[in-house]
């Protein structure tokens, strides 16, 4: 009996070994078919004369629109005689999805707008699943080279590694965190002055809550600040300028964790008295977005709201009223510069990349990035005689401005393949998208007082490690102290020491030091 | 069981090997092979197949490298658990939803299903059976989607009717205090109708004599109820409880997740959706997997204690 069950477990053992050398030796001969097809190749010529199928990994434009059916992708694919076969989720599943997909071992050769984190992709780099782009770009990529050489962008798009593991998308520099608008009208209507200190902004929005500030007779109906999840964009106006992605801030060279800080000490204050006070919406932590948004178009009741765009939460009727929260201070106000890596990764999966990155060069261009962001001119949109551009609203690619974006384009949801042309935001009619155009002079205005916080952070992989390991609990275990803080529950006065000792104890200074070591190396490789 | 194993009758010699029996015996009972089939099917692949992954909680696991490639880094995935400032809280989240369950979950079906057992209007009792126990196929997503709308601070039912009394609109979901009872209610409310159908099974098992006899005697409903009906399904129960504490620490993933805000989070991090955060959303598969491992030897322990306990004081046991 015994003898038997050893002899099973014995050849489960030797299945499972089995398998697990043939998965390796599987992917041996696919890379090194690999290299001898890139150098037969050499350089590529559209269209194809055989096609190219590829397959991808992408998101569904909100949740609606697949990358597959957008005219620019239909007509690349097209013209060069390639064809890629997208597997799309929606957003609010993607990363779960892209990390099942990537460990399952069964993943696509193509990772486009996946939207996937440069930590991700050094890991996965480092795995090998996704191969080295650098080479790539300078052989097949003239436009994209072009591009990094010009703006000295290179070391954006570098992991730590010294590889480049994604293309990058570039838009307009804005704000690192998201926009703070307030309501001007109703500042207007009750004779106040845009607040240049959070003092004043508490003051108007007690007004909004005290007076009748939308003017329909009902001085109740008004939510002076409707947000929803953690009110983070008052890190723009706390006097630091706060790094979104690690939440430091930098003082004479050392970095500084803004959540165990002063400022963030002002912070809680400020938002638990404007809970107290019955100032904030008060299911702010449970109301979705799209609730919001039902409640903000529906009628005039929103004060303020951190949003990307104001047209998002109060519809493109009345985003006119608000503007970005103006900075209180130059210097103290973090943007970003505009380039979001990692849209367009390849994985050892693909045999020959080299077509198909030299495909999507054509995103890299002016031309290809008006291709990529505004689509077909006649087709979805139109140059008037000022030479400013409009959507073709009501044709063959939508009745909206937001269908015809989805469908004739490959923006949205997360930055894609493409730089966003000098057009998009010098020449957009306001005409046609009044709201985009708005957005962008907003977003102009504001991006003056900004200032980039840190460089391009190159983690060496203990310090990766680390910060996966430490940031997470942290962050989690201050928002939720966040929460009771600001509804209440909490004294902050009392339990503002107990909350910093034990953000200690979970290895806060352990987690600084890999900031400043890698903060401090990235500084000088950037030079 | 044993009965009709032996009703069917296969004699079985002793001194033959166990696959020369096995094989005898299936070509008699070949129908109830069949039937456990799907089930020995499900098990093998859901249970068995995956289990080599348990070693990813003492590696650091890559895809690249696989369960047998990756870097053996011991018990430091579980150090870190332990010293983790979510160690405690998870326990005591996990604990807590799943102890207020069982009390509170575990007698109601049974209760349930003694009322529907004196109920003798055939057609009113299927109805009631039938329409307790049809929440139970509508998926968590769904039901936390509907308990959500419930709830709802402005438009939900509940707090529409409340304010109509003369209460205040309560944000039900945003109290962690509360996130308890809504959860273990709503479970209550899905699972009782269809936890009581093996209950009710086993009441109609009952002899009818002694019913009678206890009628003849002039017992109450009550009276039978608990000095018949009960000792007769007793089995069932300490079967069904002994199960139930070995998923003690497992508390259903889904709706926890789906349940969970940043306001009630404190109450609602619970060892489930920890792990799938840290898993799935993190991508640290080997750290996730020694926390899920842990939670299984947990309610290993728990299984075989209760078992344990129960044998020595009613008799009664799983194995």
């Amino acid at each position: 009996m015994k003898q038997k069950i050893v002899s099973v477990l014995l050849t489960v053992a030797m299945i499972f070994s089995l398998a697990a050398c043939g998965g390796t030796e599987n992917k041996e001969e696919e890379s090194s078919g690999n290299t001898e097809k890139e150098t037969a190749e050499g350089e590529v010529t559209f269209p194809l004369d055989e096609k190219l199928t590829y397959t991808a990994f992408s998101v569904l434009h909100a949740s609606t629109y697949d990358l597959d059916d957008s005219l620019p992708m239909q007509m690349l694919q097209e013209e060069c005689n390639i064809d890629i076969e997208f597997q799309s989720v929606m957003s609010a599943e993607l990363s779960e999805k892209r990390n099942l997909l990537l460990n399952s071992g069964e993943y696509p050769e193509l990772l486009i707008k996946s939207g996937i984190t440069s930590s991700e992709m050094m890991d996965y780099g480092r795995q090998g699943i996704l191969i080295p782009l650098e080479d790539l770009i300078q052989e097949y990529m003239p436009n994209l080279t072009a591009w990094l050489n010009d703006n000295n962008a290179w070391q954006w798009v570098t992991s730590s590694d010294g590889h480049v593991y994604g293309l990058p998308c570039y838009e307009l520099a804005i704000t690192d965190w998201t926009p703070y608008w307030i309501n001007m009208k109703w500042i207007e209507n009750l004779g106040l002055q845009e607040p240049t200190n959070l003092d004043e902004l508490y003051e108007v929005l007690k007004a909004f809550k005290e007076e009748d500030a939308n003017g329909n007779g009902d001085p109740n109906d008004e939510i002076p600040l409707a947000f929803n999840g953690m009110p983070d964009f008052l890190f723009q106006y706390l006097g630091e300028a706060v790094d979104s992605k690690t939440y430091c801030y930098v003082e004479d060279g050392q970095l500084t964790f803004a959540p165990v800080s002063d400022i963030y000490y002002t912070y809680l204050e400020f938002f638990a008295k404007l809970y107290a006070e019955g100032l904030i919406l008060d299911t702010c932590f449970t109301i979705t977005g799209e609730e919001l948004t039902a409640m903000g178009t529906a009628n005039d009741v929103i004060g303020s709201n951190p949003t990307a765009g104001i047209f998002l939460t109060v519809g493109r009727d009345r985003d006119e009223d608000y503007k970005m929260l103006t900075p209180f201070e130059k210097g103290k106000y973090a943007i970003g510069n505009g380039i979001s890596t990692g849209v367009f990764c390849v994985t050892d999966k693909c045999q020959n990349p080299g077509p198909v990155l030299a495909m999507f060069d054509t995103f890299y261009s002016q031309e290809g990035g008006v291709l990529a962001t505004m689509g077909v001119e006649g087709k979805t949109y139109t140059i008037n005689e000022d030479g400013d551009w409009e959507w073709i609203v009501g044709g063959e690619y939508g009745e909206t401005v937001d269908e015809v974006r989805g469908n004739g384009t490959i923006q949205g949801t997360t930055a894609g393949p493409y730089i966003a042309p000098d057009i998009w935001w010098t020449n957009m009619s306001p005409k046609a998208d009044p709201d985009e155009v708005y957005l962008n002079k907003e977003r102009v205005r504001t991006a003056e007082y900004g200032v980039s916080v840190l460089p391009n952070m190159y983690y060496s992989q203990e310090d990766e490690d680390i910060v996966s390991t430490l940031f997470t609990d942290i962050r989690t275990y201050c928002e939720e102290y966040t929460v009771q803080i600001i509804t209440g529950e909490k004294d902050l006065a009392s339990t503002w020491d107990e909350y910093v000792s034990t953000i200690e104890q979970m290895g806060l200074s352990e987690l600084m030091e890999a900031y400043q070591r890698t903060y401090e190396n990235s500084l000088e490789m950037s030079q | 069981m044993g009965k009709l194993s032996a009703n069917r009758g296969v004699y079985m010699q002793r001194k033959e090997r166990l696959w020369v029996r096995l094989k005898k015996d299936i070509k008699v009972n070949y129908l109830l092979y069949l039937l456990v089939l799907p089930g020995l099917l499900f098990y093998i692949i859901f249970c068995y197949v995956p289990m080599p992954g348990v070693l990813m909680a003492f590696e650091d696991y890559q895809a690249r490298s696989g369960i047998f490639g990756s870097t053996w880094v011991g018990l430091k995935h579980f150090t870190r658990f332990f010293n983790s400032y979510y160690f405690w809280v998870l326990i005591k989240n996990t604990l807590r939803i799943s102890i207020y369950n069982l009390v509170v979950g575990f007698p109601i079906p049974i209760i349930f299903a003694l009322m529907l057992n004196y109920l003798n209007h055939k057609r009113l009792k299927k109805t009631v059976q039938m329409v307790s126990y049809a929440p139970h196929f509508i998926s968590a997503v769904v039901i936390c989607g509907m308990i959500t709308m419930f709830f709802n601070k402005d438009t939900g039912i509940i707090n529409q009717v409340l304010e109509r009394f003369g209460g205040e609109a309560t944000n039900f979901l945003a109290k962690p205090e509360l996130f308890d009872d809504i959860y273990v209610w709503s479970g209550i409310w899905q699972e009782m109708g269809w936890s009581a159908i093996i209950y009710v099974a086993a009441l109609a098992g009952v002899d009818p004599e002694l019913h009678e006899a206890a009628i003849m005697d002039g017992a109450t409903k009550i009276q039978r109820m608990i000095h018949i009906d009960i000792p007769s399904i007793k089995s069932t129960i300490i079967m069904l409880l002994i199960l139930q504490f070995g998923s003690v620490m497992s508390v259903g993933f889904e709706k926890a997740y789906f349940l969970t805000n940043s306001m009630n989070k404190s109450a609602a991090n619970i060892i489930s959706t920890y792990v799938y955060e840290v898993g799935l959303i993190d991508r640290d598969f080997g750290f996730s997997t020694a926390v899920g491992l842990f939670n299984s030897l947990i309610n290993m322990i728990l299984l075989i204690t209760v078992n344990k306990i129960s044998r020595k004081v009613a008799d009664e046991g799983l194995f």
